[in-house]
């Protein structure tokens, strides 16, 4: 342990030429990035275990609009992936560059400003999805404000990151620093084209793209999301942690280099893979499932190449827990990326998608890969930045019991549950009836698993409330090292290694990150523009009609509520699913669906075809007490849609920007709209009243009810649209 | 859940299922077994025991990855040194390059199968197949059972079974919309004698069959048996004069017992 031995600002040096400089690295924002990671992950695992409970006891959303599944599951969603992992990743990136580089960070001010910057984000989603101002986009459903700041934040990283290359001593670039290299430039990509978007109001703006393409580029930036947010700066910090944890040199370059680029070429492709059987064009989705094929390898390649870098090692992991949680989190990693592919072929993504399947798959990932990664990290980092030895190495072990516990008994219940719930939606009695033809009933079979999940859920938590203790005791036992001394010669521009022309790369950042930026700009090309400029792609039906300006109000009533995340919008054309909800649903029918509410799990049944369906009154009594028209339902109730006014305000610029977007309101409309709208809120009300329900017309749930009585029938008495 | 399987592509579908099911766990146990193996080994004054070293040198793992042994690592280490981490330049393992020139050559076959060839259908073929054979099940069961009923065939019964099965059908699927005793709430009253689409057990069973969308009246065809629709219209005959509390004023025409069956299409 040189570093720790040595004296600060030493001159003198174990090399006799003299020519070493003395330089510190910045532990500082590492620290502060550590903390964060573990308050936040703490926060969002409180945030999931919150909405699990609410899968079999509703009443634990406490009859409030903020905590509500549908505005829960996007905070849990967005605090794990950008609060928890994104600053795990960061103080990892920070702590591994400066040492890989051999240098400090280009700007300690810039990375004070990339710290603040993405805790300003983080703190805005934490107040703002709960507030309901959501995009609806998964992943993404941070409003257009928030997303120009993510993007400030992040060029400020990326110039931090790219000023501290230029400013490097050590003249190849480790496979590392490649990893992080494809996820700043891939993020910068997906985030700008995901969230273009038009703004309404400060907290309000309709996705530029609609319907299929929509669909299209947020599955391409979701999917991509897992790849280069929480795969790619992973397998980074593996490949810096890992081999320094088990003092073993890395067990293959050649690896490397060829899963590296195989991975971020093909990764991005791989989309589609979530839109199987949807009414994205046939071509696209077989580009889904083939590329997602070809990803077991790249994928495995990171895993064989952790693993075996454990080899002659594997006596120390009895006794170190830094590489017993890299032990779990590769495996893990290995598992969800086999398991990825196989969900992504059409007969078994027939199965397990929009069930709770997909549910326990991404938990293997996110459980064992990225937190396990994380723990494992911060098990290192902490004793070596506080320069003493871990607290209690068997409370690491017991955190990692608990923790391997905890997915085992996070992922089980809910494989079983998934694969029942979607036997049951696809069966059939000899007679041509669906075998369940009540949705809740396939519900209320798996709620015992929802149980079991929870409790996974929990022994996880519990595990992690032990890393805390651990880590804090560490640290207080301790004393933190902010500036950490190191020296190493300059940079030595004619310095080469041996080897293939990639040892050419590795010294050429600029041209490193331009190739990446090709590698993973191909695919999302490729996929998108065929949909954009083919017209034959999205068959246009005539009698698809904008939304009235009241169902527009409701539309986005409906994603405030976070409906999407219960509900799709998406029949495939299976017999199980025509026979259950109607005529399977049509590419052409979402032209003005601006953002898409395709969904992608049926915690409830899909509303497709819910237009029509229901009187207005079993609407209006469902929303208040849904048991009171589906008894042993687990949806929670929406009182204050009963108590609020719609905003009738803001309609004319709602209108004036979808029509900026492609939607054919007529010049002018925006005027007439307010008047529409209480037109056609009175019939509602009218309607409501008959059935003896007294109602004000203003209320926001009627014009919820206009958009779930819409939602759908724009081809139901046109045969030739079913075509 | 059913587990008889119809088809292979079911069973298939459930193997799966259980081949990543039991996937996670050997890897589970696998992780778990080498940490109880560890625990076992003591350690020798050199470091490593024999066991540790056959862990880490089994033919098994030679066979697997192709490596160079350790003792020997020395023939692959590169020149690199990135913070005191060290770079092998092993050879890819076997298997996995087998893996990768696999699935691309999957990837290919694939395309060319579902856009070229058009040898598997796509989604829009499979679902009419799909329907058609189910329709031809169904058609088949339907003639190893006879006629089915329906609205002209329905008869007015009244035995103690068939009304205790309308009125258990009902009491699950009804009374959300039309009160507990028929007394009418989001839907209408349906114990006074006033129908707005006929009263006839033929009226009666037609609307239940086919809806009144407009109104609000869902069809049941997808969830009702025939011979359960012949049940709960049935009991829903019987509610009439039944006079129970808090009923929701009268709709549609009286109809009185004499003029039933005029209007017995009303439903469609």
């Amino acid at each position: 342990m040189r570093l720790f031995t040595k004296p600060l600002l030493s001159s003198d040096s174990s090399d006799s030429a003299g020519a070493l400089e003395g330089f510190y690295y910045d532990n500082k924002i590492v620290k502060a990035f550590i903390i964060v990671t573990v308050i936040f992950g703490v926060v969002g695992m409180l945030a999931g275990l919150t909405a699990a409970l609410q899968l079999f006891w509703p009443a634990a959303n406490m009859d409030l609009p903020y905590t509500t599944f549908g505005r829960i599951r996007p905070l849990h969603t967005n605090a794990i992936i950008f609060a928890f992992v994104g600053n795990g990743m960061f103080a990892g990136v920070y702590y591994s560059t400066q040492r890989l580089l051999k240098a400090p960070m280009f700007s300690p001010i810039l990375s004070w400003i990339h710290f603040w910057g993405w805790q300003t984000v983080i703190l805005s989603a934490a107040i703002t999805l709960p507030l309901g101002f959501t995009t609806s986009k998964e992943y993404a459903e941070l409003e257009w404000p928030i997303d120009i700041l993510i993007t400030l934040v992040w060029v400020v990283f990326a110039i931090n990151f790219i000023g501290t290359l230029i400013k490097r001593r050590e003249r190849h670039m480790y496979v590392a620093i490649w990893f992080y290299i494809a996820t700043i430039v891939t993020i910068a990509m997906l985030h700008i084209v995901n969230s273009l978007e038009i703004p309404v109001t400060f907290f309000k703006s309709y996705s530029i793209y609609a319907g299929v393409q929509d669909a299209l580029v947020q599955w391409w930036y979701g999917h991509n999301a897992v790849a280069f947010f929480l795969t790619t700066p992973i397998l980074g910090l593996m490949y810096y942690f890992l081999p320094k944890a088990a003092n073993r040199p890395v067990y293959s370059y050649k690896l490397s280099i060829i899963h590296f680029w195989s991975l971020i070429f093909l990764y991005i492709w791989a989309g589609p893979h979530h839109l199987l059987y949807t009414s994205l064009p046939d071509w696209a989705q077989s580009l889904g499932t083939v590329f997602s094929i070809m990803l077991i390898a790249p994928s495995w390649g990171g895993m064989l190449n952790g693993l075996l870098t454990l080899r002659g090692a594997w006596d120390r992991v009895r006794e170190n827990p830094v590489l017993k949680f890299f032990v779990v989190a590769v495996t893990a990693y290995g598992m969800s990326t086999f398991e990825g592919p196989m969900l992504s072929l059409k007969n078994v993504n027939a199965i397990s998608h929009y069930t709770d399947w997909t549910i326990a798959h991404v938990h293997i990932g996110g459980l064992g890969w990225n937190g396990f990664m994380t723990f494992g990290m911060f098990y290192y980092l902490v004793p070596k930045m506080w320069r003493t030895n871990l607290y209690s190495v068997k409370l690491a072990n017991m955190h990692f019991w608990l923790g391997t516990l905890g997915i085992i008994f996070y992922a089980l219940p809910l494989y079983w549950a998934g694969f029942t719930q979607s036997l049951m939606w696809k069966e059939f009695t000899k007679d041509g009836f669906l075998a369940y033809p009540n949705f809740l009933e396939t519900v209320t079979q798996i709620l015992p698993m929802y149980m079991a999940r929870a409790f996974g859920g929990s022994l996880y938590l519990t595990g992690t409330l032990i890393m805390v203790y651990n880590l804090l005791k560490t640290a207080g036992s301790g004393e933190f090292l902010a500036h950490e001394y190191d020296e190493a010669p300059a940079l030595n521009k004619k310095l080469k290694i041996a080897g293939t022309f990639h040892s050419l790369l590795e010294r050429k950042p600029v041209v490193f990150t331009v190739l990446a930026f090709i590698a993973v700009f191909v695919g999302g090309a490729v996929e998108f523009l065929p949909t954009w400029l083919i017209e034959s792609n999205i068959p246009t039906i005539a009698s698809v009609k904008p939304y009235t300006p009241l169902e527009l109000e409701g539309r986005d009533i409906y994603i405030r509520e976070g409906c999407n995340n219960c509900h799709s919008q998406m029949i495939r054309p299976f017999r199980s699913e025509t026979e259950r909800y109607g005529e399977y649903s049509k590419s052409g029918e979402f032209v003005y669906d601006h953002p898409f509410l395709w969904g992608s799990k049926r915690t409830g049944p899909d509303l497709h075809r819910e237009g029509g369906k229901y009187p207005d009154s079993w609407h209006y009594n469902h929303m208040l007490d849904p048991t009171s028209m589906s008894p042993g339902s687990i949806m929670p109730s929406y009182p204050w849609l009963f108590d609020d006014s719609y905003n009738t305000t803001d309609i004319p610029a709602k209108i004036n920007a979808m029509r900026t977007i492609g939607v054919p309101y007529e010049e002018g409309y925006e005027n007439e709209a307010v008047a529409d709208m209480e037109k056609q809120a009175e019939s509602i009300a009218n309607n409501l009243a008959e059935a003896k329900i007294k109602v004000g017309k203003d209320k926001e749930i009627i014009a919820l009810i206009s958009y779930l009585q819409r939602v759908g029938t724009d081809i139901k008495n046109d045969q030739t649209a079913l075509k | 859940m059913d587990l008889s399987f119809k088809t292979g592509e079911e069973l298939f579908q459930f193997i799966l299922l259980i081949v990543l099911l039991g996937f996670t766990v050997i890897l589970f146990i696998v992780v778990m077994n080498i940490f109880m193996l560890l625990k076992k080994l003591k350690l020798g004054a050199n470091g490593t025991t024999a066991e540790a070293e056959a862990l880490n040198e089994g033919s098994f793992w030679k066979s697997l990855t192709n490596a160079v042994p350790i003792a020997k690592e020395d023939t692959v280490m590169l020149d690199h040194n990135y913070d005191g981490i060290r770079e092998l330049d092993n050879h890819l393992p076997p298997w996995w390059l087998g893996l990768l020139y696999g699935s691309i050559v999957f990837a290919v076959v694939y395309l060319l199968n579902y856009h070229v060839w058009h040898w598997s259908p796509s989604q829009q073929e499979e679902y009419t197949i799909a329907m058609d054979e189910g329709k031809k099940e169904v058609e088949a069961y339907q003639a190893k059972l006879g006629e089915s009923i329906d609205e002209k065939s329905v008869q007015l019964v009244s035995d103690a079974k068939t009304l205790e099965n309308g009125k258990t059908i009902f009491v699950e699927k009804c009374v959300a919309c039309h009160g507990a005793n028929g007394e009418g709430g989001v839907g209408p009253n349906l114990t006074d004698e006033y129908w707005i689409h006929g009263g006839t057990i033929n009226d009666i069973f037609g609307v239940i069959k086919n809806g009144v969308p407009e109104k609000g009246m869902i069809s049941w065809k997808a969830t009702l048996k025939p011979a359960q629709i012949q049940e709960v219209s049935n009991y829903i005959v019987t509610l009439k004069g039944t006079n129970p509390e808090n009923q929701k004023a009268p709709q549609g025409q009286k109809v009185s017992d004499m003029a039933v069956a005029a209007d017995s299409t009303a439903a469609q």
